[in-house]
């Protein structure tokens, strides 16, 4: 293992975070020269307009070409620390995906999971403990099967004896004896109807 | 080479060091929030918090590093927006606000 640590193995968030910092300021520095520029720009070029006498026409054409390349400049230079702050926040990035990972890694539920021996054995272990319990309910639920099967059903508390027969056929026969009224008493019903309509 | 475990004590007062870092880092966000009055006042909530945590081992320092990065993030975002309130600082409070949240309940 090589003893020396490299820039990047150094290189701390902190620096990285200052240094963004630093370029954020330096960009908005140039942001806000540009509207100046821009300002001046527009100052002279309505002044040139106005102006009749040709060498201070002159002038202020070689002024606004002279503002139109530093602010020319200060795009190039707005440009290039966009660029570079994008990638500091790429680096930035990168370390904490680089902490995260080595924290995620040493958590010690995760060292478990590396152990996929112990983690076979742990969930055979579980599966048979839910086996067990389920073959536990469903021995229960024979046994209640089996119990109501062997149950006879007592005859003098649920059965018919020589008193309830002779009840049972005398409502049988008075039902018999109520639906032929009933089929007789609609026949004569009908006639007086027909008689009525002619 | 030589290795050599680190006493609890060492990893305490390495934690106590991050806790007033992060509480004086909140002091530099507070100038750069220039004449915000609101995240002024967050920020001076956040950092009587910081203050007042209990220096702890492992589990706090990590906490503690989480807390750091967001103060960083913090700072970057309030540079961007030159002290004004944004939507990005909004959030990164709350998530530090969270965090610290998050480390009183697992101590």
């Amino acid at each position: 293992m090589w003893p020396f640590k490299s820039k990047y193995d150094k290189l701390t968030r902190e620096e990285t975070v200052d240094a963004i910092c630093k370029l954020e300021k330096e960009l908005q520095s140039i942001e806000s020269g540009l509207e100046e520029k821009q300002k001046q720009i527009d100052g002279f070029m309505l002044k040139g307009r106005k102006e009749s006498d040709r060498q201070m026409k002159l002038f202020y054409a070689k002024r606004i070409n002279s503002l139109k390349a530093e602010r020319e400049q200060s795009v190039q230079r707005a440009m290039y620390l966009m660029y570079n702050i994008q990638l500091l926040n790429k680096l930035k990035t990168a370390i904490d995906d680089n902490q995260f990972f080595k924290n995620t890694s040493n958590v010690s539920l995760g060292n478990l999971l590396a152990d996929q021996k112990g983690l076979a054995k742990f969930l055979n272990k579980t599966l048979n403990t839910r086996v067990q319990a389920e073959d536990v309910l469903t021995s229960a639920d024979e046994t209640f099967k089996d119990i109501e099967a062997a149950y006879e059903k007592n005859e003098a508390i649920y059965g018919k004896n020589n008193a309830d027969d002779a009840l049972l056929a005398m409502f049988e026969t008075q039902e018999m004896v109520e639906s032929e009224q009933e089929m007789f008493s609609e026949t004569p019903l009908m006639k007086p109807d027909t008689d009525e309509g002619e | 080479m030589c290795f050599k475990k680190k006493k609890v004590a060492v990893k305490v007062q390495e934690d106590r060091t991050l806790i007033e870092a992060n509480s004086k880092a909140v002091e530099a966000l507070v100038i750069l929030a220039k004449d915000n009055q609101e995240i002024i006042g967050d920020l001076r909530d956040l950092q009587e918090k910081l203050k007042y945590l209990i220096p702890g081992d492992t589990i706090a320092t990590d906490c503690d590093k989480k807390i750091k990065n967001k103060i960083g993030d913090l700072k970057i975002a309030l540079t961007k927006s030159d002290g004004e309130t944004s939507k990005k600082a909004a959030e990164i409070l709350t998530e530090i606000k969270l965090a610290i949240a998050d480390r009183n309940a697992k101590l």
